[in-house]
């Protein structure tokens, strides 16, 4: 179905169609969730969450820029408002041990689950930095404005989120059967 | 090992090829959560129809009012005057009567009875038929009696009763026939008919029961730059801004309603040659001045497909106005485009070539600046709304260089969402930059386009779509992703209320207007023709302190205890006089109602006596209330709706009178007398005014109906109604 004609009937209550809407985004979205969240529950609250959200802002989708990468951004704001509430970016979170910034080279992971599951492994506030900025591709000042906290920290968390995950990778043992590259 | 970034480049990429398939209960939260019960509906509904039922009741209630005082200072001893009438004499066959109330037995009575007999149904019938009359009151028999034994052999007998079912003139019932000509004594043959009347009820068809579609307004999402000034543009109803519903708003009154398209068929646009009888050419996209991006405000422009055939179209002594946010250019057009066409297929109408009709399919037409006048405040007041103009900034290609002050502009879009028809097309109104940056790509594209427009790129505007331009200050810096939240205002929604306040409190207070309807229950009646023409009503006072809840923009709950109090004054003389009814069924005679019989229903008074005096009746009620306020439309900071309540009243204090049939005497009312309790129905018409977002006042005419008599045992059973103007202040204050 269109997506204009999808969202048309949203707006008018069609349940088929809402759930048709759910049902067509809600896997990739729970994957974004799942960067985020601390476990597969938590990413399946900020899905509702946001979900909820998406059909209650529905109104407010021009059909403009692709109603995916609309709801993309209700999802990570989501996200990240769930994150915040739940914990405080202060200074004293970034504090890393010294040895986690010595290495900035890492092995390949063999698939996406498996790096991911390194990310993950990252403190919150490490993983939140890092997901928003090196995927989602958020300026610094734009994540402390995010997260309510000043450019320096947030550089300062990403730098040592970076260096803790190729810590981490390179303690990972190499697998050669995907995703290997040169 | 590689490097990093080659590393977080192939995390990113996989990023957006991850999925995971989440648990079917997370679509089931979700759905209950967008999806929430019905049942909040169903208790406003019940509100709507309590307050529609009670409307009904008023009006139904307000067509058999009879204006009565009672008797007053009290002469110890009334005199009895009778005032007798000839007898008239019936001549009827068998005859029953009650055998009950045996009081008024030997009480002198002249009668004067009404009846009706036709010649052909008289004469037909030969056998008298058993029962073929009633009579009610006791007093009648004897006269009535010698007078049939009289007349028994000679006289022409009636037909048989035979039942008789009112006939209900939709959407009221008959409530009674009067026979206007007076009854000639039998046994003689009628030679002319009875002319039977109905009373005003069956008239009195209200205008909204003749409505069978209305309009009711859409909705509107709250922007962030609705306006409350409105006072420039007429109050027209703009059907296409609205969607149907199936009760009525408010009735035209004099124009065949113009509705929405798209929602339902109508009957209106379904039939062929239907009439049109008013519209008003506004102007046509050709009319839009050069200086287009200096509009600060919003056309009223309806695209309307005519595929029908207007029988009529009629000139209308108005203009429409052209608004735009300038004075110097503020011009005024008069309207074009109308004229009579018999059976000619309409299908443009232009503002300055009416004699180009028919051509095309489609023309530009608004609502005249006439009745039928209905606003939906809630739809167009965005749209309407003259917008401090701001001169848009130099288009600009550049990205962070579209607006050169700090003042954003505010773009609405161009193109209607759904067809247009009758009535100005609601412009779907964007929040012109939000958390998407394509939107705000979006918002400097219309920005440029319109920018383009305005240096008299007018030709390429399409006909199906206007810029809609507004310019307003906006606290927005380019180039930021995430919107600041904006408050909304305070006039978003119809009634001027700020939508964050929805608790409020009231004071009200005012004058009430009595009057008092008589039934009678007993065996005595008081002749209004014969009331002395000093009486009055009395005026008392009502106040009340109450809560009121704003559900939402268009309905509030009401909650109020009350002290009000009610009477009847001043009677200086007045007769009272023994009622005989006479209830007579008459079938075949007279006029009929299709195949329906006529029922003749006579009624008629004997003087047993008569007194003097001045008397005043009061009561004083304390009384909780519930109801419901409804915004039917507003203008900026003016509101105007209905209000229904009910109530239950106990009577606090009071002094009333009775009259004492057996004596003749009027005397006080004991406590056991007077009702203890009572319950009331109200409707008001308000017009409300926000002095400022906490504090309004309203105005209110008031009706109020008792439902109950205020005196239990009386020859007649008297109910109050009150006609108030109550003023009310209002403190919203959560």
């Amino acid at each position: 179905m269109d997506e204009v004609v999808l969202v048309k009937k949203c707006l008018e209550g069609h349940r088929p169609s809402q759930k048709q809407l759910y049902e067509h985004f809600a896997p990739q979205m729970l994957g974004v969730c799942y960067r985020y969240a601390q476990s597969y529950q938590e990413a399946e609250d900020f899905l509702q969450e946001a979900f909820i959200n998406v059909f209650r802002k529905l109104h407010q989708y021009r059909n403009e820029g692709g109603l995916g990468k609309w709801i993309y951004r209700i999802v990570v704001n989501t996200c990240i408002n769930g994150i915040r509430a739940r914990c405080r970016f202060s200074e004293n979170e970034t504090r890393l041990p010294p040895e986690a910034l010595e290495n900035d080279t890492a092995q390949h992971p063999a698939h996406y689950k498996e790096l991911i599951e390194i990310v993950r492994q990252l403190p919150e506030v490490y993983r939140t930095v890092f997901n928003l900025h090196a995927v989602e591709g958020y300026p610094h000042d734009e994540i402390a404005q995010l997260l309510d906290t000043n450019v320096n920290t947030i550089r300062s968390q990403y730098s040592r989120a970076r260096a803790m995950l190729m810590k981490k990778l390179s303690s990972e043992p190499q697998k050669d059967d995907h995703g290997k590259r040169g | 090992m590689e490097n990093v970034d080659e590393l977080l480049e192939q995390y990113r990429n996989e990023a957006a090829q991850f999925t995971l398939t989440p648990r079917p209960a997370v679509w089931e939260h979700i759905d209950a959560e967008i999806n929430p019960p019905r049942r909040k509906r169903r208790f406003l509904f019940i509100w709507w129809l309590l307050g529609c039922l009670a409307a009904y009741g008023f009006y139904a209630a307000g067509t058999r009012y009879i204006a009565h005082s009672t008797v007053a200072h009290i002469h110890s001893k009334p005199q009895l005057t009778a005032h007798h009438t000839p007898p008239h004499i019936i001549a009827i066959a068998p005859i029953q009567t009650n055998e009950t109330n045996k009081t008024h037995k030997k009480q002198k009575i002249a009668k004067r009875h009404t009846a009706t007999i036709s010649t052909a149904t008289t004469s037909k019938l030969a056998t008298p038929p058993a029962q073929t009359f009633v009579l009610r009151k006791q007093a009648m028999q004897p006269t009535i009696a010698s007078g049939l034994k009289a007349m028994a052999t000679n006289s022409p007998t009636l037909p048989a009763a035979a039942p008789v079912a009112l006939p209900k003139v939709w959407p009221h019932p008959i409530h009674r026939l009067v026979v206007l000509q007076p009854v000639v004594p039998v046994p003689v043959i009628i030679p002319h008919r009875p002319q039977v009347v109905t009373v005003p009820a069956i008239n009195a068809v209200p205008l909204s029961s003749l409505v069978t579609h209305a309009v009711k307004a859409m909705p509107a999402r709250p922007t962030q730059w609705s306006l409350p000034v409105r006072s420039t543009l007429p109050e027209i109803s703009y059907p296409a801004t609205a969607t149907l519903s199936p009760a009525p708003v408010q009735p035209l009154p004099y124009a065949t309603r113009m509705t929405l398209p798209g929602t339902a068929t109508l009957p209106l646009l379904a039939a062929p040659k239907q009439t049109l009888r008013a519209m008003a050419v506004l102007h046509t996209p050709k009319l839009l001045p050069i200086s287009y991006h200096q509009l600060g405000t919003a056309f009223m422009v309806a695209n309307i497909p005519n595929p029908y055939t207007y029988t009529s179209f009629t000139v209308l002594p108005a203009h429409a106005k052209l608004m735009v946010a300038h004075p110097q250019t503020v011009q005024t057009l008069p309207l074009a485009g109308v004229g009579k066409i018999m059976g000619t297929p309409v299908h443009s109408l232009a503002a300055t070539a009416p004699a180009r009709l028919p051509t095309p399919t489609t023309y530009w037409a608004s609502a005249p600046v006439l009745p039928p006048a209905i606003v939906y405040g809630n739809t167009t007041a965005a749209s309407m709304a003259p917008a401090p103009h701001i001169p848009l900034p130099i288009a600009h290609s550049g990205h962070q260089n579209v607006v050169a002050n700090q003042h954003h502009c505010i773009l609405q879009a161009a193109t209607p969402s759904v067809s247009p028809a009758f009535g100005p097309t609601v412009y779907p109104t964007f929040e012109t930059y939000n958390e998407e940056p394509d939107e705000n790509m979006l918002a400097k594209f219309e920005y440029v386009r319109a920018a383009q427009q305005s240096a008299g790129n007018l030709a390429s505007l399409q006909e199906s779509s206007l810029l809609l331009l507004a310019a307003t200050p906006h606290a927005h810096l380019p180039g930021m992703r995430k919107m600041p939240a904006t408050a909304q205002t305070s006039t978003d929604t119809p009634s001027g209320k700020p939508t964050t306040r929805r608790w409020a409190a009231e004071f009200t207070g005012g004058p009430s207007f009595n009057k008092h309807t008589i039934t009678e229950p007993g065996q005595y009646q008081f002749i209004r023709s014969y009331r002395d023409s000093t009486d009055t009503r009395i005026r008392t006072a009502q106040w009340a302190v109450g809560l009121r809840y704003a559900l939402n923009s268009r309905v509030s709950l009401l909650l109020n205890g009350s002290l009000v109090q009610t009477g009847e004054e001043i009677r200086s003389r007045q007769r009272v006089y023994s009622a005989d009814t006479v209830l007579i069924n008459i079938s075949s005679v007279g006029p009929t109602f299709g195949s329906q019989t006529v029922m003749i229903v006579g009624k008629n008074y004997d003087i047993n006596g008569d007194s003097t005096g001045r008397l005043r009746n009061t009561v004083t009620y304390a009384s909780v209330g519930v109801g419901m306020r409804y915004h039917l439309f507003s203008a900026g900071k003016l509101s105007m709706g209905m209000q229904p309540s009910v109530s239950l009243a106990w009577r606090a204090a009071g002094r009333m009178y009775t009259y004492d049939s057996t004596v003749h005497e009027w005397r006080a009312a004991t406590k056991n007398e007077m009702a203890p309790h009572n319950t009331t129905a109200s409707f008001g018409l308000y017009a409300e005014y926000r002095l400022s977002p906490s504090v309004s006042v309203s105005v209110m005419p008031h009706y109020t109906r008792y439902m109950g008599p205020a005196i239990r045992q009386s020859p007649v059973a008297i109910q109050y109604n009150q006609t108030s103007l109550l003023g009310t202040l209002t403190w919203w204050f959560r």
